[in-house]
């Protein structure tokens, strides 16, 4: 081999893109031309220079976070550029949706109000009937330190959302910040009740990137008990790609007291993120609309309202799609 | 960064989310500062080029398909930036830095009695050496050398072919063993 082809190889055998063949080429070239020998050490000499001359990086809050003022500046150029007139369109229109929805709501809610006192009232009987050994349909059994009506309030609410709703409830999860960067999230679950008090749910996560193709985010079905754990996984359906998302979510539900149900979901993303925490609380618990506030650590997250769907039948339960 | 999570804050990225676009530039930001530093031998051009380059890759963002890695297309970014900021600014070593670092052939100033030259010297005399490369030969360097790409991501760093990548730091070598002889043996 040529010595110049050699010097190519000495140069490839020091950042390690050199095979073994030629490997053994460069070695015997070595071992008998002093040249091209004096050229490897001066050239792993080098190395060894441009080792132990590191870059020094900036320090400081404007390094660590520096795109903050990047992304200030590139926020008022998209302003000028009439981004924020879109937004605030969008944002009204959310605003007379959510009006339109409340005040139809409203009316709804004052009769079902009446009609869930009746039904619990029903359950109430029934469990003291159960409790005598009367028979009759089967009442949820209190969790160990609480009482039958402590803990039948909010399931027996809970539960009623499936009788009232139909099987399907539509539960819209926007988030305003996110709403204006074009993401949403639809969540629709299944509810069903059952025999035991307690009510299945299938909850599906529909998520969309402005431009992009929605994204499927599906859980099995998940009990819900008060004062119980309930363990599911949220995975993407669809192929693998750039918009795969998954999460590990256990669901907490247990009785904030005052008619309301309190609600955690860990989420843990899998990859480099850490864990997640979304909490906030369901309430009142009775049918009808209410924020849910899911808010994650140290970031505005998103806010789930409970929607009436406005012809969904009523007395209907029945198991998950 | 695993490529999965990429993917995702890619996709989260795209759709506007800065915070995502923040985790692809804290992934990828001491690399690609160090790039910058190399190319300019200077921390206020380093900075320029940086803010530079992530305005380009913001705006860029939805016309980056995923086929490379997030941190390839970007130290690309970089480094076109980074010379066309060189070839704007003109920079060049001072004439009397490598005077005083001596013509080739002859023992460093200072040096010890037994002719070595200290450490401290020897990396002058390479900061004065790189900076007289070309600017393809000092990209090369930089990203072969200097931040341990594999020929195959450098190569597409500089949109050139492997075989020309390897060339480019062979020869960048060469040139540097020559000038810095004196040093090395």
């Amino acid at each position: 081999m040529q010595c110049d082809d050699i010097q190519l190889l000495i140069s490839r055998e020091l950042d390690g893109e050199i095979t073994e063949l030629q490997s053994r080429n460069l070695g015997e070239h070595l071992a008998g031309c002093a040249h091209c020998a004096a050229f490897e050490r001066r050239c792993r000499a080098l190395q060894q220079a441009v080792h132990a001359s590191p870059t020094p990086l900036p320090e400081g809050t404007d390094w660590d976070q520096p795109s903050l003022r990047w992304t200030a500046a590139l926020a008022r150029q998209e302003r000028r550029e009439g981004r924020r007139v879109r937004l605030l369109l969008a944002a009204a229109c959310v605003a007379v949706a959510a009006c339109v929805a409340v005040s139809a709501a409203h009316v709804r809610q004052r009769r079902r109000e009446s009609e869930l006192e009746a039904r619990i009232v029903r359950l109430e009987a029934e469990a003291r009937t159960a409790q005598k050994g009367a028979g009759g349909d089967p009442s949820p059994a209190a969790l160990p330190g609480q009482s039958p009506r402590d803990l039948r309030e909010p399931v027996a609410a809970f539960a009623a959302l499936g009788d009232y709703f139909g099987p399907e409830l539509r539960w819209m999860a926007t988030d305003g910040a996110q709403t204006e960067l074009g993401i949403t999230t639809e969540a629709s679950s299944l509810v069903a009740t059952q025999d035991d008090g307690t009510v299945a749910a299938e909850i599906r996560l529909e998520k969309t990137v402005r431009d992009q193709e929605p994204q499927l985010i599906s859980a099995p079905s998940l009990v819900i008990v008060p004062g119980a754990e309930a363990n599911f996984r949220l995975a993407p359906t669809g192929t693998d790609g750039p918009k795969r998302f998954r999460y590990c979510c256990t669901l907490d539900a247990s009785d904030a007291g005052g008619g309301l149900l309190r609600v955690a979901v860990q989420v843990t993303p899998e990859g480099d993120d850490g864990p997640v925490v979304l909490s906030g609380t369901i309430g009142p618990a009775r049918p009808g609309t209410g924020p849910i506030a899911f808010t994650r650590q140290g970031e505005v997250g998103y806010v789930l309202y409970l929607s009436v769907p406005p012809d969904i039948p009523r007395g209907q339960s029945g198991g998950q799609t | 960064m695993h490529r999965d999570a990429e993917r995702a804050l890619l996709a989260e990225a795209k759709g506007g989310n800065a915070t995502a676009f923040e985790a692809l530039w804290r992934a990828n930001r001491d690399g690609a500062y160090r790039l910058a530093y190399r190319m300019t031998r200077s921390h206020a051009d380093a900075d320029d080029v940086l803010q530079d380059a992530w305005l380009r890759a913001y705006r860029g963002l939805s016309g980056f398909d995923g086929r490379s890695q997030f941190g390839t297309w970007f130290m690309r970014i970089v480094l076109r930036v980074a010379v066309t900021h060189l070839r704007k600014r003109q920079r060049r070593p001072a004439p009397a830095q490598l005077a005083s670092a001596g013509a080739a052939g002859s023992a460093p100033a200072g040096s010890d009695p037994a002719g070595r030259a200290s450490a401290g010297e020897l990396q002058a005399a390479l900061d004065d050496a790189v900076a007289e490369l070309s600017l393809n030969l000092r990209g090369a360097l930089a990203l072969v050398a200097f931040e341990g790409m594999s020929y195959a991501e450098a190569a597409r760093v500089q949109q050139c072919p492997e075989g020309t990548l390897a060339w480019r730091v062979a020869e960048a070598r060469r040139r540097l063993a020559d000038k810095l002889a004196p040093y090395l043996d």
